[in-house]
């Protein structure tokens, strides 16, 4: 939470230096330095939503503030490193219907390439970093051989938060068209770290049960593929690579 | 896999970004004058629409019919940036105007050549040919006849500019690689044509008989509003800016 609020706290700190600095200097898209947009692909990659800010602070250089809500669906990663200590090796995991939900603010910086037309307008290349939390939440089902029995217990898991960091680095292509609609299309590459993902240990359906979340913090990257491994052993970080692609849409502001 | 292959499809289609050049020169003088920028006399600016596709060297027609956006867009840009722009136009002039013709049109023609023969330097990059200054001051200012000195009291300023902007349209030309190892890529570059916009402007103090401010820049789009009017404002802005050394 102390994290988050610092983040906020520079955030805010950020949005007015760039907004006096806009004000006093830079020329914008005919004065204009705000802009308001959202990513489509959050919501087709991870089933969420995006929500960002854009301030041109400089000819050449604007800042980002943007908020990810992520709902991903992490089948399949989950069910291959589930791991738990009460049940024997004999017995059959079968998982389902696990999610990664993440809400990450980030800030990032452009640099715009295209000297005639200033930001921002056209080919730029983009940093950012920030903070996020990853929770986790599922339901998986072990069945176990009773004698020639084969007995079945379902259980559902939440688990959260986890602390997770995101970096990103890439470039894309802003278009400003009809005045004040704008197009930004951009490709980037995701570093990610995720701490204290795995080997939890909690109470589910009044059994105490030890389980590895990996699932959704590899999942907590790049939208649209990721690969990632654990580097800190029992209690350790998560660390996921991981492209990301971006189409967002939204208004210049007057 | 699939993912990947459009990952690598969408990150070389934005690698083939967009070209530009800003080029700006100022005279000392313009350290001083920039804030007193208030009011700006355009001498007939120009629209020339030049369509290589189709053999010509001037499209007139399309040349006419654009240049009114054109002149909007200097007037509306300038306005926003804080700076009244009176535009002198040959299109509306009577035959009893003589003004024009023994003033207004021999200043623009000095201009011009002033700012062709005075001070350039030619470089060469890898876009091309074009000019290139060694700074962005001039080291001799370019200067023109005095005999213009007396303008500022008829039209209220001593600040003349002459303001340009060049259409060119040509065939998009693809190496036959491309549509071996991309033919995506190939496929979308071929559909659209090679559009470049130029803009140049020069600022003169016709009492001092100085160039004071000039500028070209270009971009590979399409001479549209979108494109004009941030190119315009940016201008504007950056003549009214005194720039500290």
């Amino acid at each position: 939470m102390k994290k988050l609020l610092i983040i906020a706290i520079w955030s805010v700190l950020l949005t007015l230096g760039s907004m006096f600095q806009a004000e006093a200097q830079v020329s914008g898209h005919r004065g204009g330095w705000l802009i308001a947009k959202t990513d489509l692909m959050t919501p087709l990659f991870d089933w969420g939503g995006n929500v960002q800010l854009e301030f041109v602070a400089f000819r050449k250089l604007s800042f980002t503030i943007d908020y990810n809500y992520q709902n991903k669906d992490v089948r399949g990663n989950y069910a291959k490193i589930f791991n738990y200590r009460n049940v024997t090796r004999t017995d059959k995991l079968h998982s389902s219907n696990d999610r990664s939900m993440a809400h990450t603010i980030m800030l990032g910086i452009r640099l715009y390439m295209n000297r005639a037309l200033p930001a921002p307008n056209g080919f730029y290349m983009f940093a950012k970093g920030g903070a996020g939390r990853v929770f986790s939440k599922g339901e998986f089902s072990i069945s176990t051989k009773v004698g020639l029995d084969e007995e079945i217990k379902n259980y559902t898991y939440k688990y959260g938060p986890m602390r997770g960091v995101k970096f990103e680095y890439g470039y894309g292509y802003q278009f400003i068209f009809l005045k004040r609609l704008v197009l930004d299309v951009g490709a980037g590459l995701n570093i990610t770290f995720a701490s204290g993902a795995h080997a939890v240990s909690a109470v589910v359906d009044d059994e105490d049960v030890t389980f590895r979340t990996e699932g959704a913090a590899l999942s907590y990257g790049g939208n649209a593929l990721n690969w990632g491994f654990d580097i800190g052993g029992a209690r350790g970080i998560a660390f996921t690579q991981g492209f990301s692609l971006h189409l967002s849409i939204g208004i210049l502001a007057p | 896999m699939s993912k990947l292959y459009y990952l690598l499809f969408v990150a070389v289609l934005l690698g083939t970004g967009c070209k530009s050049a800003l080029l700006v020169e100022r005279s000392p003088e313009h350290e001083y004058e920039a804030g007193k920028i208030k009011k700006v006399i355009s001498l007939d600016p120009e629209y020339v629409h030049v369509d290589l596709r189709k053999g010509d060297d001037v499209n007139l027609l399309r040349s006419e019919a654009r240049e009114e956006m054109f002149t909007k867009a200097l007037v509306k840009n300038a306005d926003k940036a804080g700076i009244e722009l009176v535009l002198i136009q040959k299109e509306d002039l009577g035959a009893d105007d003589l003004d024009y013709f023994n003033v207004i049109a021999p200043l623009k023609q000095q201009i011009m050549i002033a700012n062709t023969l005075q001070d350039v330097s030619l470089g060469r990059t890898k876009g091309g040919n074009y000019m290139r200054p060694p700074s962005k001051e001039f080291r001799d200012v370019p200067i023109f006849t005095s005999e213009y000195s007396d303008l500022p009291q008829k039209y209220g300023t001593p600040y003349f500019a002459v303001h340009g902007l060049m259409s060119i349209v040509d065939k998009r030309r693809i190496p036959w690689g491309w549509w071996f190892t991309i033919p995506p890529i190939a496929a979308i570059k071929m559909a659209k044509p090679n559009a470049l916009t130029y803009y140049y402007t020069a600022v003169v103090n016709v009492e001092t008989s100085e160039v004071i401010y000039r500028e070209v820049r270009y971009v590979n789009r399409g001479a549209n509003v979108d494109v004009v009017d941030p190119m315009i404002y940016d201008s504007f802005r950056i003549l009214e800016k005194p720039v500290k050394k």
